[in-house]
């Protein structure tokens, strides 16, 4: 077996200590999503675990978990006729970036992926994608934040004066 | 202890409905958060494999997913993941089936690298024909790869059925049961710190 340890100088991890700029459409606790300076396909968007893990060979479950929820999120962000989703490990599965992520490339009918590492896309292109991605998920965010308090609403008990017990 | 009711309109309701009329959203909040484009269709070969109409070289099974050999592998060891729930794509599905799916893929792929000795490992989940998916029912292909080796083209040609069964028996031998445990998007407790923060203000 190969060296598998998590190298925190990549560019991920300095993405996330704030030493690299990004395009970003996500952030929570545990996730940031942001668009791909190289885009395979128009708004695609990166998703990363904030923990320092590698891939998915070494991840904690429950982290994997928070990332697949952000994942489902982001992936209602991006309207096209179909999503492509892809999760490299290994420089062998085409990891290039060894930090555990997900791809989310929208797809038009018809239409096929750019080689990965291509060329690199404007930047004020990338900021106008990224702010209406970023619209989107907020609103989503939103909606569901008020379908998860309506459902919340049955289970917690309130006094006469809506003071929750 | 004062009377205590189970009320509908509670305060995150009123808080929110109000954050919406703020933000100049429609104040009645829509009643899924599914965002359905399609239906699904129940004679899809996945859909047949689960009714078990058609065989499948198994390597994990619960109550939630099913795992099984693709027969046209782009590379040996290729496996699908899929929910038991009649889903077509990301979109039609709640987060928990996505991540029992992603979990298990998860565990596949670690006991893949073992059992294959390979390099590394390709996952995919393809939506809609756009996106490539073949079969209209949501799953996850997880991919052992090869240093140097190219994945072959979707779809190619039909694995002999006595390798499948090895390789499956093998992979299924490596895989433990898998613990579903539901990180929900919105935790009780989220919800519990934001009421009391409410709460507290003036």
């Amino acid at each position: 077996m190969k060296s598998t340890s998590y190298d925190s100088n990549n560019i991920f991890a300095k993405i996330l200590r704030g030493e690299v700029p990004c395009h970003k459409v996500y952030e929570d606790d545990k996730v940031l999503a942001f668009l791909d300076v190289r885009p395979r396909a128009p708004k695609h968007t990166v998703v990363i675990a904030k923990a320092p893990a590698r891939n998915i060979l070494d991840v904690d479950s429950d982290e994997l978990a928070h990332l697949v929820n952000a994942v489902w999120l982001i992936a209602r962000c991006l309207p096209a006729d179909g999503l492509t989703i892809e999760q490299h490990n290994e420089s062998a599965g085409d990891q290039e970036v060894f930090h555990l992520h997900f791809h989310l490339m929208p797809r038009q009918e018809g239409v096929p992926l750019k080689a990965p590492g291509g060329e690199i896309e404007k930047p004020e292109t990338l900021t106008k994608q990224a702010e209406h991605i970023e619209l989107s998920v907020s609103l989503i965010w939103n909606m569901m934040w008020n379908q998860a308090a309506e459902e919340a609403a049955g289970r917690f008990l309130f006094d006469a004066d809506g003071r929750l017990l | 202890m004062s009377t205590v009711h189970h009320r509908r309109d509670n305060i995150f309701t009123k808080i929110l409905r109000a954050l919406r009329r703020l933000r100049g959203l429609p104040a009645a909040p829509p009643t899924s958060r599914r965002s359905s484009i399609s239906h699904y269709d129940p004679n899809n070969i996945f859909a047949r494999i689960l009714r078990g109409e058609i065989p499948c070289h198994k390597v994990y099974e619960d109550e939630n997913a099913l795992a099984f050999l693709d027969i046209w592998p782009r590379a040996p060891g290729h496996t699908v993941v899929l929910t038991k729930a009649p889903l077509r794509t990301i979109l039609d599905c709640e987060p928990e089936h996505l991540v029992q799916v992603m979990r298990i893929a998860q565990h596949i792929a670690r006991a893949a690298m073992q059992v294959f000795a390979v390099d590394g490992i390709t996952i995919q989940q393809c939506n809609e024909s756009a996106g490539a998916q073949t079969v209209p029912h949501l799953h996850v292909h997880v991919i052992p790869r090869i240093t140097g080796v190219p994945l072959k083209p979707p779809n190619g040609k039909t694995e002999k059925a006595e390798v499948l069964a090895d390789q499956a028996a093998r992979l299924a031998a490596a895989i433990k049961p898998v613990a579903f445990k539901e990180i929900p998007l919105f935790s009780r407790d989220a919800l519990l710190d934001y009421a009391r923060q409410i709460e507290r203000r003036p």
